[in-house]
């Protein structure tokens, strides 16, 4: 019974912590920018995840989708309800952003996962270390290729968001982009959570484990990296549309740099390699924790890779290694549904007994 | 023709910085082979301990001191230094990782985080103020054939090219120099007959690391203003020319360094030509970054590294 | 028609040449031995056989289709499977899902049903979980459907492989020396293993092999390479008194 409404039942709560009280002003902004940079963070580590942890490649340039994300979904809303000096006055009245900007997201997702065959397509034939780099180079070739783009901004960046955000609240005065972004990030839970766990897409660990052993037990390695690249790159540009329409309505792709990109790394190998709950953990700690030493200023840069550092030589499969909270507290199973049809028996004892096939 | 020759002098200046970084990269990763992401940072460091000597030396002996002291010296100091830098990076982050055994990705982590590190222990304790990098060599213009040749790249030029034919014969001749190319060759056999791996990888430290402060300090004297990201995008790039003359290859990673100053400098020159106007300068970046991206998904060992099969 | 057909298969690195002219037919139904020294091409075989490497020249025909220039993970899904010299599972696996991945290229439902767990996706991996627990049970492997593949003893990895490359439903099975560092008695088991699936699943095998125990008590028929080249083929006593494999393996003096 609770297991079987447990789904409608976190996302119930997490309602009930997170939106209403910003709806009612019990959170005020500062609260309300915090939860927004978790969600947002969320996402960026556990789609990170899928490759640097399931798939074990070093994928380096997250913050470049992220980017293509930005940018794609900002432009799009903007010519449509803000106007933009250089891209011509509003389409549409803002009011219509609440259905648009849902659909801006989602392009710029698809946007963003385009921009991931830069980096599939080399992995057929590189992994590890060339393959870092080429995930660099596409972040550096991103973000490269915006600033050249006189017509949005280049360098100087790209404003407008903040028109659209006012507009979906002329409609109705809630949270819109911060309930966007925990839709995003419990989205971004259910698609990675199921799809490593169907044979599908469990090829993914095979790869890491691997690859050539993968590929000639009939996994086909280049379409699971296909669709790994364009899932984990479309969901950090899923992120990053929501990020464009946070506080402040702008961006510039001087955000978008290897230091975006580490900090994604960080939370993933903070919170486990392979862990989706390690993930979401680490991503909550590492936000606060980056609030909390703001009153270091520059010095909270050193302190950040110094950590990192002392977990790599202390505990170096991060918070949870590749065990998921559920593993650890086997109570917590009776809240989800299993993902998987083969947990051990004392989880699921029904699905494993199975009828002998008569000769 | 002169605008060419003069193109070309340049292109040879900055294939200089980029294959003297690039030395420390493919050295490291040969021995190691780790991708030490930190490098670029290290020849900020050098840099800066370099304007730190100079500044010193002139305000202090300034007066009594000859000039060329002053400039041997400082760089002299700086490599140095940078070496005891580069060793103590290697001997506190990186040997415990290996001497545990620990998967090569947690190293190549690690390394990032020392670079961000060295950057962010730079802006907080020196501030963002923007050095400037002491004149110790007084510039001289020759102008031959309409080329505009200063002592000074002359001197960058020619000093590179001597180091490198050093380093050449260091790994060549010399028992250490072998003993590195022996372990990028077999690594498992190698610490079997013998050889102190540990002492052999200090020295890789040793002399990628000055090379890198080398090339910091002609960086300072040619462009004299230093801060303190000045090592990433240069280290990026030479890590670029590394890896598209095949990491692990020294003489790949010179040729590579040289090809990608020769590509930059011609992207930028090929902008001054009617109906080139739209290639401005901003595009050399990601004319760089392009172009390791297609040679690496068409070559994926490099221009001169070997694919090494997998055995089934 | 033979199920398999290879016909001037040639293989170089670089120039080294591995293996030469090779041809053999495989009939359904057959056991087959490939031996030779160490470094004669067996293995290239088995890989140019597997897509893994492409043959410089010659013709692989499978059940009638030429699959040179396939991909491996198309080969196999043709009905060709193997296992590793060196144990190659997925040792952080469990051996359950060691089974489950390798029928990978047998699942129906699309990326869509895997994103969003429809009752399509429910119903197909039952099926395969179903299908995974009744073949280790016939490989007396369930005990340890849930054990990480890297704890089994050696013994049982190399069972699990087997039953891993039986997972992808292949008519002909490549066993790449599967008594490599058994014990007798283990070899002895192997003997029965190799004998009962071929007779289970309508199998066509065939081994490469150093133990001549097990490779002239099993194999109908047997090839010997050397240096890449086929030098005997025939019945295990043939071969037993071939004086060129005799030379090939103990050296010109005996010759």
């Amino acid at each position: 019974m609770l297991r079987k409404h447990s789904r409608a039942l976190i996302i119930a709560l997490l309602f009930l912590i997170v939106v209403i009280p910003s709806w009612g002003g019990i959170y005020d902004d500062y609260i309300q920018l915090i939860l927004f940079y978790i969600g947002i963070n969320v996402i960026m580590a556990t789609s990170l995840n899928l490759i640097n942890g399931y798939m074990g490649e070093f994928s380096c340039g997250h913050a470049g989708f992220m980017a293509v994300g930005a940018y794609v979904t900002s432009v799009i809303t903007v010519i449509l309800f803000a106007g933009h000096p250089n891209l011509g006055p509003a389409r549409l009245s803002p009011q219509w952003s609440v259905f648009v900007f849902p659909i801006a997201l989602v392009a710029g997702g698809i946007a963003a996962a385009v921009a991931g065959l830069l980096v599939a397509i080399p992995s057929f034939r590189t992994r590890g270390d060339y393959l870092a780099i080429i995930t660099l180079a596409v972040n550096y070739i991103v973000k490269s290729a915006i600033e050249n783009m006189e017509i949005i901004g280049g360098p100087r960046g790209f404003v407008g968001m903040g028109k659209v955000v006012n507009g979906m609240q002329q409609v109705l005065n809630i949270p819109w982009v911060l309930i966007w972004t925990f839709i995003g990030a419990l989205a971004t839970i259910f698609l990675i959570r199921n799809f490593v766990s169907s044979t599908r897409g469990k090829s993914v660990i095979a790869i890491r484990e691997d690859e050539i052993a993968a590929e000639l037990m009939s996994v086909d390695t280049r379409r699971t990296k296909v669709v790994a690249f364009m899932l984990s790159s479309g969901l950090a540009g899923i992120a990053g549309g929501l990020f464009a329409h946070g506080p402040g309505g702008y961006i510039n792709p001087g955000t978008f740099t290897i230091l975006k990109s580490t900090e994604a790394m960080v939370m993933v190998y903070m919170g486990g390699m392979g862990s989706i709950t390690g993930s979401i953990m680490s991503a909550i700690i590492f936000t606060i924790l980056l609030e909390l030493l703001r009153p270091l200023k520059v010095f909270k840069w050193v302190v950040i890779p110094l950590l990192l550092i002392l977990l790599m030589l202390f505990r170096p499969e991060g918070l949870m290694g590749n065990r998921e909270l559920t593993d650890i507290f086997p109570r917590l199973r009776a809240l989800f549904p299993p993902s998987d049809v083969g947990l051990p028996p004392q989880e699921s004892r029904e699905v494993l007994e199975y009828a002998p096939v008569s000769d | 023709m002169s605008i060419f020759l003069q193109h070309f002098v340049n292109a040879l200046q900055w294939g200089s910085f980029y294959a003297l970084i690039a030395l420390g990269y493919t050295m490291v990763y040969g021995v190691l082979l780790l991708i030490n992401f930190a490098h670029g940072d290290i020849f900020m460091v050098g840099a800066y301990l370099g304007f730190f000597i100079g500044t010193y030396l002139l305000t202090t002996f300034g007066s009594t001191m000859p000039s060329w002291l002053v400039l041997t010296l400082t760089l002299l100091l700086s490599m140095l230094l940078t070496a005891g830098v580069g060793v103590t990076i290697e001997r506190v982050a990186y040997r415990p990782l290996r001497e545990r055994g620990a998967d090569r990705l947690y190293v190549v982590i690690t390394a990032l985080m020392v670079g961000l590190l060295l950057e962010y222990l730079n802006l907080g304790f020196l501030g963002a103020r923007r050095r400037q990098y002491p004149t110790l060599l007084e510039t001289q213009v020759y102008s031959i054939y309409g080329v505009n040749v200063s002592n000074l790249k002359i001197g960058i030029i020619g000093l590179s090219f001597l180091v490198m034919i050093g380093l050449e014969l260091i790994v060549r001749k010399t028992k250490i120099g072998m003993a590195m190319r022996a372990i990028s060759y077999d690594r498992e056999a190698v610490p079997l007959m013998g050889v102190p791996v540990n002492r052999i990888i200090v020295a890789t430290f040793i002399i990628g690391s000055s090379l890198a402060a080398l090339a910091g300090n002609m960086f300072g004297a040619a462009y004299p203003i230093l801060t303190y990201n000045m090592g990433i995008l240069i280290g990026w790039k030479a890590f670029i020319a590394a890896v598209v003359g095949g990491i692990g290859e020294i003489r790949g990673a010179m040729a590579g360094g040289y090809l990608l100053g020769f590509i930059e400098i011609f992207v930028v020159a090929m902008g001054g030509l009617p109906g080139f106007g739209w290639l401005s300068s901003t595009y050399r970046d990601l004319v760089a970054f392009t172009i390791l991206l297609i040679i690496l998904t068409l070559r994926p060992t490099g221009l001169f590294g070997v694919a090494r099969r997998q055995k089934v | 028609m033979p199920l398999c057909q290879i016909r001037g298969l040639t293989h170089y690195f670089g120039g080294l040449r591995a293996v030469y002219d090779f041809n053999l037919d495989l009939e359904e139904g057959e056991l087959i031995g490939l031996i030779g020294p160490n470094g004669a091409g067996k293995t290239t075989v088995f890989n140019l056989v597997c897509g893994v490497y492409r043959p410089t020249e010659g013709e692989i025909r499978f059940n009638g289709t030429d699959i040179v220039g396939l991909r491996p993970h198309q080969i196999t899904a043709l009905g060709i499977a193997r296992t590793f010299q060196n144990i190659r599972l997925w040792g952080q696996r469990t051996v359950l899902d060691n089974i489950r991945i390798a029928q990978y290229a047998r699942v129906r439902y699309g990326l869509l049903d895997a994103f969003f767990h429809t009752p399509r996706y429910w119903a197909e991996e039952k099926e395969i979980l179903h299908r995974s627990l009744e073949l280790l049970d016939l490989l007396d492997l369930k005990a340890y459907a849930y054990e990480q593949a890297q704890n089994l003893p050696y013994g049982l990895q190399r069972r699990v492989e087997i039953a891993r490359a039986l997972a992808t439903q292949p008519r002909l099975l490549l066993l790449d020396e599967p008594a490599a560092g058994m014990n007798p008695a283990e070899i002895e088991d192997l003997l029965d293993l190799i004998h009962w699936i071929r007779d289970q699943f309508h199998l066509t095998i065939w081994v490469i092999e150093h133990q001549m125990r097990l490779i002239m008590s099993i194999c109908e028929r047997i090839k010997v390479l050397d240096f890449g080249e086929t030098i005997a083929e025939g019945t295990p006593a043939e071969i037993q008194a071939n004086p060129r494999v005799i030379q090939a393996y103990l050296g010109e003096e005996v010759a």
